[in-house]
């Protein structure tokens, strides 16, 4: 049985659904004293050679979850696709935050744009998801680390087990 | 700090949750939830179900966050939570497991979301983390205004008739209830039977659904309200109550009276009727549409039963008032003497009443009528008009009858005389049981009475 565990253990299949603009994205940390934090994920995008994740916050609402990567902590995301409920949680540390490049601004837009389709046909309002999804363009951080492991998270018995590479 | 009252409309399930966690050595955990549970001011509670490390994490560390999307205006909050206690069984259990249900039929997973338990959280800070967004113009909340006039219009009430007929009148005009039932509990808590109803094909007055099966049946159990706002095929009560019968081997005569509720509702809510810690019944109301009810709806509820509860002792004890009974009430019948089995002898056509006493079931020409101590009071009735050559009789008599043992405390008489009034209009149209004044009534024959016992 092989598990993903350790550097390098993304899949491209896995990539694929990570960065699938469809995708919600919602990331934690912690703080020293073990209370956690939460931030919105706006987008995601994985580096070429399957080893590091980024992905995008808006500062604005995620000024815990910062400051507790900014102090190395360890960090948690968790991806969902909401019309089949299939979800994956990815662990990691060595976190950086760093500025957004001016290309990727378009990025976060077009990622929006798609997310919103996906919700939308599952029955919420343009509207609603606008308000929902908003976030500042002048305020996006970027979080970059290295996932050390990735767990299944879509409802049902095997939830929080580690995911089996067969699978992906 | 936000009060958590306001967040409410978040607890609904409409929108997925976030929750993180974190382990002694400082990993953290996220996850979606589909379930966060609204239990007081300063409370919540999550659904313990398959997210095992959630569980170890706040056993290991208490400390949790989750995030809340409003499913009106868009409004996101943070809350800070401390894990108190798990519970595994009991009112806020079952709330969450009946909630739980509903969201996992409109999820297609009814056999994946299983509630193992419902672990209860301080709530130690809430934030509001999104700039504030726009919300819809602010309509008129007319509802406390509705249940003013409800509770006005009930505290106008004397009798029991008038009460139920008043309550489910009220509930369809003023809220837009299509389909309501209003259950009173027998003696021993182990069922509920139908006391009205509202809204049905056949009221299913005098049908019955036993303590612990259904919505109705775990709502009265558990002491505790149950809202649905999906199809919930495990709180189906005909699917529950087929099961139940099969378990109980109960026969085709003690399901005579067939339940009234939608085969298929796709929202329910059961309300139990209290006074103190004493379960009096249900109120119970059902749609065909998905969402029907809200917490607010279920908050309502609440308010009205517990001023039905007032409202049913009160009358109950107005009917034990000590009245003596004028036999020149009403016409006179030709009574026979004791050692004939017939009453009203010489008038055109006979009724054939067989009782049966092990369980008090009545046949009125072989056709089913009623059972238990609603039946038992017919009977005494009919055996006092043979015996006694009268026609009126009084409340107070019937809770004194030795034959008829009716519990000192909470006999429920004039539920029964309700019920039994109720089925006679259903069933027949020869047996009358028609008020004089409070506490004394008549029985009114058409034809002549023949008794059959066993």
């Amino acid at each position: 049985m092989s598990h993903l565990k350790g550097n390098h253990i993304l899949t491209q299949k896995l990539a694929d659904f990570i960065v699938d603009p469809r995708v919600t994205i919602d990331a934690c940390s912690r703080n020293i004293q073990l209370v956690p934090s939460i931030a919105r994920g706006l987008a995601c995008r994985v580096g070429q050679q399957l080893s590091d994740i980024s992905f995008w916050v808006d500062a604005t609402c995620s000024e815990e979850f910062l400051a507790d990567v900014s102090l190395g902590h360890e960090i948690a995301l968790v991806f969902c696709l909401p019309s089949s409920h299939q979800t994956i949680q990815v662990k990691g540390h060595s976190a950086t935050c760093n500025a957004i490049a001016i290309e990727d601004v378009t990025f976060i837009e077009s990622k929006t744009q798609l997310l919103t389709a996906e919700l939308t046909a599952l029955g919420f309002s343009p509207d609603y998801c606008k308000k929902m999804l908003d976030y500042g363009q002048n305020t996006i951080v970027e979080v970059c680390f290295q996932p050390t492991a990735i767990f299944e998270q879509s409802p049902g018995a095997n939830a929080g087990n580690m995911l089996e590479v067969s699978q992906w | 700090m936000v009060s958590l009252d306001k967040l409410r409309p978040c607890f609904e399930g409409i929108i997925p949750s976030v929750l993180a966690t974190c382990n002694r050595d400082g990993i953290p955990n996220i996850s979606y939830i589909s379930n966060v549970h609204y239990v007081d001011e300063c409370h919540v509670a999550l659904t313990f179900q398959f997210f095992n490390k959630t569980h170890q994490n706040i056993i290991e560390n208490p400390h949790a966050k989750i995030n809340l999307i409003d499913p009106e205006s868009a409004a996101e909050y943070r809350l800070h939570l401390l894990y108190r206690r798990t519970e595994s069984s009991g009112p806020l259990y079952e709330e969450m497991r009946a909630k739980l249900a509903s969201i996992a039929e409109i999820s297609g997973m009814q056999n994946v979301f299983k509630l193992k338990g419902a672990d209860v959280y301080k709530v130690l800070s809430i934030e509001q983390v999104s700039k504030p967004v726009d919300t819809p113009a602010s309509c008129l909340d007319s509802s406390m205004f509705k249940l003013r006039q409800i509770l006005a219009d009930l505290n106008k009430i004397n009798d029991l008739a008038s009460l139920t007929e008043v309550l489910l009148r009220s509930l369809k005009t003023s809220f837009n209830f299509e389909y309501i039932m209003l259950l009173l509990a027998d003696d021993h808590n182990e069922f509920l039977y139908t006391l009205d109803s509202l809204g049905y094909e056949s009221s299913g007055v005098g049908s019955e659904v036993p303590f612990g099966v259904g919505t109705i049946g775990i709502c009265a159990k558990n002491k505790t309200p149950l809202r649905i706002v999906h199809t919930a095929a495990e709180y189906s009560y005909h699917k529950a109550l087929d099961t139940y019968n099969s378990q109980q081997k109960v026969t085709a005569l003690e399901r005579n009276i067939d339940f009234p509720g939608l085969t298929q509702p796709r929202s329910q809510m059961a309300i139990p009727i209290m006074v103190g810690q004493r379960l009096l019944g249900v109120i119970y109301l059902e749609s065909k549409s998905d969402l029907r009810f809200s917490f607010k709806d279920e908050d309502l509820l609440l308010a009205i039963s517990a001023y039905v509860g007032q409202k049913l002792i009160v009358t109950q004890a107005a009917g034990n008032k000590k009245i003596d009974v004028d036999s020149s009430y009403g016409s006179s019948l030709n009574y026979s003497d004791k050692s004939n089995n017939i009453i009203g002898q010489g008038k055109v056509g006979t009724l054939k009443i067989r009782y049966l006493p092990q369980d008090g079931s009545i046949f009125v020409d072989q056709e089913y009528l009623i059972k238990g101590v609603a039946g038992k009071i017919l009977w005494r009735l009919f055996e006092l008009s043979r015996e006694e050559k009268r026609h009126s009789f009084s409340n107070r008599e019937l809770r004194v009858d030795k034959n008829l043992q009716l519990p000192e405390v909470g006999d429920n008489l004039e539920a029964r005389l309700v019920l039994l009034k109720r089925r006679l209009i259903e069933k027949t149209q020869d047996i009358r049981i028609v008020t004089i004044k409070r506490g004394v009534f008549e029985l009114k024959l058409t034809k002549s009475i023949e008794l059959q016992q066993g």
